[in-house]
């Protein structure tokens, strides 16, 4: 205590407080806006009102499930396998069926907090609405309880099965993983559910086509759906109907209960044993010749090899590719669903995809690019006490980050393309943007990570957030938007000609993209000189 | 083969390396000792190319020699004092890797690998992922990768830190087997048994500066047998040393 408040911990403390002060407060505020809107609206028949509280709850209660579910599992990892007490309980006279309980409630206390703290000021809007009598709050508790367990349950049996399969040296890239298939999960289940319709519903013909709209099938069968749907039937006075919904909950728990108590009984203490003592695993894909390189290019072929092998060796690494699937599905669901009725907003869309695409290309320079080569350290030492040529490796880096983060960003654009229709003026328009400016983001983050000083291996989180990861977004974001910026003048030369019918200046707009080209072809010519220079002269000191 | 004459580094505004002068013949063994921070870690990362001196010179067989001198890399090997290596390469893929850095043909590779994974006992993970091995193990690859380049010279920091006894005898015996080929071997090391054995000539290095240089037995002699081993000549050598320098603050 006194060396914290030595350190002026006590200002941490402050500022944590008043921090979830201040979003528990926002999160009560906006449910009760949420809440107390629908319930006000006179116009809408209490079916109805439900029917949207429920969905909304459904949406959020789907979120809050991954959630419970990744929490639970990582403290699965942490409480059953890597604690620190675990040898000492474990060799103690205590029975192992009694540690293993004690620390089940452990994992639930500590991967539940964050849900009920984000799930408390929801519940307590939509009881102060919708269930505003003291039997029908015990209901409320009830049914989330029976939620939180089921969700915590599922989590600590993931959580004791994957050991049966990863050691604990794959472990961290595992998590990566499951987190990131979860929260590509959320972010494409919340696509499907389209929220956007809950803001303008006089877009749909009717209210049976609105209410069909609103429902995903496959749902019917996920805990998220059996609370949302038992609120409901809470508000509704529908007791029979609730006890179903708490039937299903209580099959569900006791089923994953008997499941824990046998993998507690069969597997566990196994499993412990297995997690610590790691399960090495054979690779015999040799090293073997490159048939796309030719002589020439030999040198660049070794570093391919490694470069691919140990990028698809390394979940964390490859499962980030997850994500980009999920932003260009997400993309897509967005393109296809907008509703554009003037050729003057699809335009304005179309411009704004470009803009979109070179962010979204920053965003994986930021992850990828930028922390390449710091990543490295400090194995690129051995390389560097090499004969290879320095240069070389840089030259290398670059090309087999450019040309990925290229592909992805026109996809990106041509999928707007093909969801819009664009005219061949954007189109063009948006090509001569992207072309210089997605390889100019690229020799940015390289520029700006080469400004890092390495001295102890570093992860990606220790990059992204160090000040030249933040510089870097920071940089490109202004340069994106100088971008668009400057792209206004040849757009709004050729469309305001065409709306008035008047020769389209196509001479002042072709100067407009050479300059941007020029503008764009120099800068990426200093910088690349820049970071040669920088690279050059780079010291490797970081194994000291 | 290896000079290096009135060597110079700062980090920052804290002198590492003030004046170092060396010269080595080949075949020849040197073991550099010294305290912590003393500046040998440096003076390898800087023939290594890893760093840059501020001043002073260095040559091969008569050759000036600087960190962009690809080609004169293509001789010396290295060993740095922690074994970092990929972690997602096998043993035998991380030997392949450098392999191609140093551009040794694929016909003359698998003798050596064979040769290595065996000598130095870890056959066994010859393909499992280098993240899987324990700091010995990795301190072995190292060796291998810098003893399969048949480098002219050859600089080690540390090359025994957490080896075996066993496969430290047998890296001594190659180490010397190497040395009569005429590779000259230029190492750092706490490991005062080390370098007793090993080295033809050892130099202590302290503050930067070498200063005192010689044989073992030489070093003894000129001690006037006032000490009888290796232990107490450098014990007695940095006290004295720091005596000096506390007398003349």
């Amino acid at each position: 205590m006194k060396n914290a408040a030595s350190r002026f911990g006590w200002r941490k403390y402050l500022i944590f407080l008043l921090l979830s002060g201040g979003i528990l407060g926002l999160m009560v505020f906006f449910s009760i806006k949420v809440f107390g809107f629908l319930y006000h609206q006179q116009e809408f028949p209490l079916y109805f009102k439900l029917f949207l509280s429920e969905k909304i709850l459904m949406m959020t209660f789907l979120t809050m499930f991954l959630m419970l579910i990744l929490s639970a599992l990582i403290s699965t990892l942490n409480i059953f396998f890597l604690s620190k007490d675990l040898p000492l309980l474990l060799t103690s006279p205590l029975r192992s069926r009694t540690v293993f309980t004690w620390k089940t409630l452990e994992t639930a206390a500590s991967s539940a907090l964050m849900v009920v703290f984000f799930a408390m000021p929801m519940l307590v809007a939509y009881s102060y609405y919708f269930a505003p009598t003291l039997v029908k709050i015990a209901a409320v508790g009830f049914v989330f309880l029976l939620f939180m367990a089921s969700g915590v349950l599922i989590g600590i049996l993931i959580g004791l099965i994957i050991p049966a399969f990863f050691s604990v040296k794959r472990l961290q890239p595992v998590l990566s993983l499951v987190s990131i298939v979860l929260i590509s999960s959320i972010v494409i289940f919340l696509r499907i559910l389209r929220p956007e319709r809950f803001g303008n519903p006089d877009v749909i013909n009717n209210l049976v086509e609105y209410m069909q709209g609103l429902g995903v099938k496959g749902f019917a069968w996920f805990p998220f759906y059996w609370i949302a749907k038992a609120l409901n039937l809470i508000a509704k006075g529908d007791y029979w109907g609730y006890c179903k919904a708490i039937g299903a909950f209580l099959v569900v728990i006791l089923l994953l209960s008997g499941l824990l108590l046998f993998l507690q009984k069969k597997y566990y203490l196994r499993l412990f044993d297995k997690l610590n003592k790691g399960t090495p695993g054979s690779h015999r894909s040799g090293w073997k010749k490159s048939r796309f390189f030719k002589k020439k290019f030999l040198d660049y072929s070794t570093l391919w090899k490694k470069e691919i092998k140990t990028f698809f060796r390394s979940p964390d690494q490859w499962s980030q590719l997850l994500i980009i699937a999920a932003i260009v599905i997400v993309f897509i669901l967005n393109m296809k669903g907008m509703p554009l009725p003037h050729a003057s907003v699809k335009n304005l869309i179309a411009y704004l995809n470009m803009g979109m695409a070179a962010f979204i290309v920053a965003g994986l320079n930021s992850r990828f690019t930028f922390t390449t080569i710091p990543m490295e350290n400090p194995g690129i030492a051995h390389i560097m006490a090499s004969p290879f040529e320095k240069k070389k490796l840089f030259r290398f880096k670059l090309l087999f980050y450019v040309i990925p983060q290229m592909i992805v960003g026109f996809i990106l654009f041509f999928t707007g393309d093909i969801a819009l229709h664009l005219d061949a003026f954007t189109r063009i328009g948006g090509i001569l943007y992207l072309a210089p400016a997605l390889p100019f983001l690229t020799v940015q983050a390289l520029y700006f990570s080469l400004r890092i000083q390495e001295t102890v291996p570093l992860t990606p989180q220790h990059l992204v957030s160090s000040r030249s990861g933040i510089s870097y977004m920071l940089w490109s974001a202004v340069y994106i938007v100088a971008g668009m910026i400057y792209f206004v003048r040849p757009f709004f030369l050729y469309h305001y000609n065409r709306f008035l019918q008047r020769p389209i200046p196509y001479l002042e707009i072709s100067l407009w993209f050479a300059g941007f080209l020029l503008i764009n072809t120099i800068m990426i010519v200093l910088f690349y000189k820049k970071c040669m220079s920088i690279w050059n002269k780079k010291e490797f000191t970081a194994s000291s | 083969m290896l000079e290096i004459r009135q060597l110079v580094k700062y980090y920052n505004s804290n002198p590492a390396l003030q004046g170092i002068n060396l010269q080595l013949k080949k075949g020849e063994i040197y073991g550099l000792l010294g305290p912590n921070g003393a500046g040998k870690t440096t003076t390898l990362k800087i023939l290594a190319g890893l760093i840059s001196p501020d001043s002073g010179e260095i040559f091969i067989d008569g050759e000036t020699y600087h960190r962009d001198r690809s080609q004169l890399k293509q001789i010396i090997a290295y060993v740095p004092d922690q074994p970092f290596v990929y972690p997602k390469l096998t043993g035998e893929e991380h030997l392949h890797f450098f392999a191609d850095l140093y551009k040794i043909p694929s016909s003359q590779r698998m003798e050596k690998f064979d040769f290595y994974f065996r000598y130095f006992e870890f056959e066994v993970y010859r393909y499992e992922l280098v993240e899987t091995y324990s700091a010995g193990t990795r301190q072995k690859l190292l060796l291998t990768q810098a003893l399969m380049v048949e480098p002219k010279i050859l600089l080690l920091d540390e090359p025994l830190t957490s080896i075996d006894p066993l496969v430290a005898r047998k890296f001594k015996t190659l180490l010397k087997k190497v040395s009569n080929r005429g590779t000259v071997a230029l190492f750092a090391t706490h490991i005062l048994s080390l370098a007793q054995e090993v080295s033809h000539r050892l130099g202590i290095i302290i503050d930067g500066k070498i200063i005192t240089e010689g044989a073992l037995e030489e070093l003894l002699k000129i001690s006037a047998g006032h000490e009888e081993d290796l232990e107490e000549f450098y014990y007695n050598t940095v006290m004295k040393y720091e005596e000096l320098i506390q007398s003349q603050v």
